[in-house]
């Protein structure tokens, strides 16, 4: 994705997250929801906004500008992503067995029930997705 | 895989900065090729060989592991 490409998303989002501070504000709802639309809309905002700022840092400088698409796009950084998104996927299955045995443990059996219905549902993903990029590629 | 990136770089007098640049990488992908920490895609070999002009075999050493 090029840089100015990823400021506008970066507008995007902030305008997301505006709009949920005002739907949180200026909608009826339960004092639940408007304090968790509230919330996410801050996070949104704030969030992005210093993405935006330092963009407009990086996009003033022309070369800078270069060196950060490059960043951006090359292909380590593709790999680097990749696979930490892989490591992520695989702790995360491991974390979420090891609380099903914990909630097991704990006499919870509906909640560690989930981890396991939640691991299998990712495991059953990624056995399909497996499955299409092996015929795809 | 070991490669001779480094020595082919200094080799023609140039920084690793020069090499990104040729190679629209990062500097520090240049790093990570010249320790052999990331092994490159086929098509970034072929454009590492091309700078360097020079053949894939030239730059990258094939060692075939130990069955």
């Amino acid at each position: 994705m090029s840089t100015k490409r990823r400021f506008v998303l970066y507008v995007i989002y902030a305008i997301l997250g505006v709009a949920l501070i005002t739907v949180a504000n200026f909608v009826n709802m339960s004092q639940s929801l408007q304090t968790y639309l509230a919330s996410f809309g801050t996070a949104l905002l704030a969030i992005n906004v210093i993405k935006m700022l330092r963009f407009r840092a990086i996009l003033a400088d022309q070369e800078k500008a270069r060196e950060y698409d490059t960043r951006m796009t090359e292909e380590r950084t593709v790999f680097l992503v990749r696979r930490a998104r892989s490591i992520v996927f695989y702790v995360s299955l491991m974390v979420q067995l090891l609380l099903a045995v914990v909630f097991q443990l704990l006499d919870q059996p509906v909640i560690s029930q989930v981890f396991c219905y939640l691991t299998a549902a990712q495991g059953i993903g990624y056995f399909i997705v497996w499955r299409y990029l092996d015929s795809k590629y | 895989m070991k490669n001779r990136i480094e020595e082919l770089r200094k080799l023609r007098g140039m920084t690793q900065q020069d090499l990104a640049k040729a190679l629209n990488v990062s500097r520090q992908s240049v790093i990570s090729l010249e320790k052999g920490k990331y092994n490159p895609s086929i098509l970034l070999a072929y454009a590492i060989a091309k700078v360097f002009g020079t053949t894939i075999e030239e730059v990258f050493l094939f060692e075939e592991e130990p069955k």
